[in-house]
């Protein structure tokens, strides 16, 4: 049997705030270390990784490895009623996902699993020049930011910015950070504003982003809990601008 | 679950290879060789294969369809590439086709991926099934979704004919005559063979497997079945109704009834009728159902006819069946206003095939099996006439008119039904001139009052490659009502404008009348009419059933006779 308990019930609504916008169907492994989840977007261009061990739950139990798919979306109109200081547990039956919320009244309910053919995709391995901590806000702003001139947008960082950049017919903007980390390199990509939007839906997750850049590569954008015991990354594919 | 090993590109190969030549014979070697090939290395995809070098994704017979516009698939196509849809938009009026905008619009993707994935034929075809039967809440995002997976693996070659084959309009020049060609040479197996299995069948993947692997025994133990529609048996124009009797010996002479050819099917407890584009019209005419039910002893079988309205005892208007047909709501206010009546007139199949046997056997068969119900499902009234007798013909005729039916059928009462033949041994003779179905590709906005408007239409007709060739230009016969709507149907067809003239996709087809043919070096045809009027519009056949330049040819031939 499987259960798992959370008593914030923030931590899922978060995660599939973003999920469910990029992927329609998903496949949630769990086993006795934690739940865990990898999902490509069905373009290939976001790659999302999303792990939960089994100390972030109040209590859990799985007494051997299950594959739980699911409609993202129906999951996620569940996970919208939640209430702020809501219990959320989690179980499955024949057929079934159960969610249930113990607050002021005890509430259930249940999701039809589905039938999908599922291959977890692995990540592809990148090695990458540079790596550095940005506070989430800032992030999430500075997408809001461009969002008024660009629906691209440029990702730099040098030794001592992190800059956000993009050109518009009717305008331009910028965004600098300075992020006090020892990065040696400069990379820059550009990236699908839409894209990343998606991903950042995730804004209650952790305060702080780690991200990741390169040269025309793929954005390593990862959200970590404090002590490592939960974690939502992202992977988004570049856009590859010819030199006009 | 069978894994190809076929890649999706070899199909690209094909298509280019087919498109890169006019001739139908090379079209047939490329296609021939291709099929050969893939029964060599991947036969159980065989079916499949076949009916995708047409563009098709299912056999005709199937009512499944994958219920993506244009744009849908622009949508997808933008997303996929990385640039927003009104862009997508220009380029396919840059381009003037969907597939040569995406090969474009691929060639300058910006968006990259993660992984790139090697689009098999079994991966392009698994997915487009698998869009077809999504169906409910949100299907449309669904479908999208799985559009967007299989493009963002593609090519700029493999974008431009997979979202051809979304739209269904391949455009390589291969019509189901050539394929049949092409089975026959791949299989060694006679043309007539492989010709009959398809009509019987309308399936040409199951052909082509069945031609592979049991040559022509097992061709010719296909038949057809109830519940699979097959095309309809056409008439030939009767040259004169004496002749046409004595050619046949002597004739069944039938009333012509100017409505709905139906073709009625009965598996167990299912009736389904189907027009003559396959369409499946049964939800619309509730009543046809209950009269075959209650009139038709029941069993498994396949029954033809003509369904007419009919106001006091006469028949009216063919444009108020269609109202009828074409509905889907309010169907039983307007089952009393415009009422039906089925007039039977063949029989295919009763609890076996019965489509080989003579004609005269199959009327008894049917007499024997129907229940007449007056005013709701009756026969088609007929007469035995031979040379001696042939008054009896032009007195039916003359009753038919004066009733307002079309005119009369003479049917051979020794000859097979022959399924999409248009043959010598059943001819209609008509009391209105002859009339061309042809497809509108272009037109000419009006002047003044008419700015707004198509006020004329470029038309036209197919060759034997099922290639278009314009014949004429039409301007009259158009009450301003039914300009507007043919104006508003034109509208998203349109796919270049220069000045007041436009080009379009082929799409609307008009039935024309005109005063004669004559030849002309300025249509692409070589022939015009002289004085075309539009006498309607026909929703109720498909583009593969216009008019084809060789009836013009033989028509111009046989009006310099008289």
């Amino acid at each position: 049997m499987f259960k798992a308990v959370l008593s914030d019930s923030n931590i899922l609504k978060t995660s599939f705030d973003a999920i469910s916008s990029i992927v329609d169907e998903v496949q949630m492994q769990t086993d006795d270390d934690g739940l865990k989840l990898d999902a490509l977007d069905r373009s290939h261009i976001t790659f999302i990784h999303l792990e939960l061990k089994s100390d972030v739950f109040d209590e859990y139990k799985c007494e051997e490895p299950l594959k739980i798919n699911v409609d993202t979306e129906e999951l996620m109109k569940v996970l919208k009623r939640s209430k702020m200081d809501d219990m959320v547990e989690i179980s499955v039956d024949e057929g079934n996902l159960i969610i249930t919320f113990e607050g002021e009244a005890r509430r259930t309910f249940k999701i039809r699993l589905i039938d999908i053919e599922y291959e977890a995709p692995s990540p592809p391995k990148l090695e990458y020049p540079t790596e550095f901590e940005i506070p989430f806000n800032l992030l999430k702003n500075s997408i809001q930011d461009i969002d008024i001139v660009s629906d691209k947008i440029s990702l730099i960082v040098d030794q001592d910015k992190f800059t956000a950049s993009a050109e518009g017919e009717f305008g331009e903007a910028t965004i600098e950070y300075v992020h006090g980390e020892k990065i040696e390199d400069k990379a820059k990509s550009v990236f699908s504003l839409e894209k990343i939007k998606e991903m950042l839906k995730a804004d209650k997750f952790s305060e702080t982003a780690v991200l990741k850049l390169g040269n025309d590569m793929p954005l390593n954008l990862s959200l970590k809990m404090p002590a490592d015991e939960g974690e939502l990354s992202f992977l988004l594919a570049p856009r590859i601008e010819s030199e006009e | 679950m069978s894994k190809s090993a076929m890649m999706y590109e070899k199909l690209v190969e094909l298509y280019d290879a087919l498109d890169s030549t006019t001739k139908r014979l090379e079209k047939t070697a490329i296609l021939s060789d291709f099929l050969k090939m893939v029964g060599d290395i991947d036969p159980e995809n065989l079916p499949v294969v076949t009916l995708l070098s047409l563009g098709r994704i299912f056999p005709t017979w199937s009512e499944e369809e994958l219920g993506i516009g244009s744009k849908l698939l622009m949508k997808a196509i933008g997303l996929v590439v990385g640039v927003t849809e009104e862009e997508v938009e220009d380029q396919v009026r840059d381009s003037g086709d969907i597939g040569a905008a995406s090969q474009e619009l691929f060639k300058r993707k910006v968006q990259s991926t993660l992984f790139m994935q090697h689009l098999s034929i079994d991966k392009v075809h698994q997915n487009l099934v698998k869009i077809a039967d999504i169906s409910g809440g949100r299907s449309q995002y669904k479908k999208l979704e799985i559009l967007r997976e299989l493009l963002s693996s593609a090519s700029p070659e493999e974008a431009k004919y997979i979202t051809r084959t979304v739209l269904e309009e391949l455009r390589v020049g291969v019509g189901e005559g050539t394929l049949v060609d092409a089975i026959s040479q791949a299989f060694n197996v006679p043309k007539e063979t492989v010709d009959r299995a398809h009509m019987l069948t309308n399936d040409l993947g199951l052909v082509a497997k069945t031609a592979r692997e049991e040559g022509v025994e097992g061709l010719d133990k296909l038949t057809l079945k109830p519940g699979k529609p097959v095309k309809h048996m056409l008439a030939q124009l009767s040259p004169g109704y004496k002749e046409s009797i004595k050619e046949m010996g002597y004739a069944l002479c039938e009333t012509k009834y100017d409505g709905i050819r139906v073709q009625i099917h009965r598996e167990g407890d299912d009736i389904n009728l189907f027009t003559r584009r396959l369409e499946n019209i049964s939800n619309a005419v509730p009543e046809i159902t209950e009269y075959i039910k209650k009139s038709i002893k029941p069993a498994n079988f396949i029954v033809e006819g003509e369904i007419i309205v009919t106001k006091d005892g006469k028949p009216i208007s063919f444009q108020y069946i269609l109202q009828r047909v074409r509905r889907k709501y309010e169907i039983d206010r307007l089952r009393e206003e415009i009422p039906l009546t089925l007039y039977l007139f063949d029989v295919l199949y009763y609890e076996k095939p019965t489509l080989d046997e003579p004609f005269k056997d199959r009327r008894k068969l049917l007499e024997e099996i129907v229940e007449v119900i007056p005013g709701k499902l009756e026969l088609s009234k007929q007469v035995k006439v031979t040379p001696e007798t042939s008054d009896l013909a032009l007195n039916l005729f003359n009753e038919s008119i004066e009733e307002g039916h079309e005119g009369v059928m003479l049917k051979d009462p020794n000859a097979p039904y022959t399924p999409g033949l248009r043959g010598k041994r059943m001819v209609k003779w008509k009391a209105t001139p002859e009339t061309l179905d042809l497809v509108v590709v272009g037109g000419t906005y009006g002047k003044g009052r008419r700015a707004n408007l198509i006020g004329s239409f470029l038309l036209a007709l197919q060759d034997e490659n099922k290639e278009l060739k314009t014949l004429a230009h039409v301007a009259t016969g158009l009450d301003d009502k039914t300009l507007l709507e043919l104006s508003k149907m034109s509208e998203p067809l349109i796919t270049r404008k220069v000045g007041r003239k436009v080009e379009m996709v082929p799409s609307i087809i008009l039935e024309v009348a005109f005063s004669e043919i004559v030849k002309s070096p300025e249509y692409e045809s070589g022939y015009s009419l002289r004085f075309p009027v539009v006498k309607r519009i026909r929703t109720d056949i498909s583009i593969d059933d216009i008019d084809t330049v060789e009836r013009v040819e033989s028509m111009f031939a046989n009006m310099k006779l008289i």
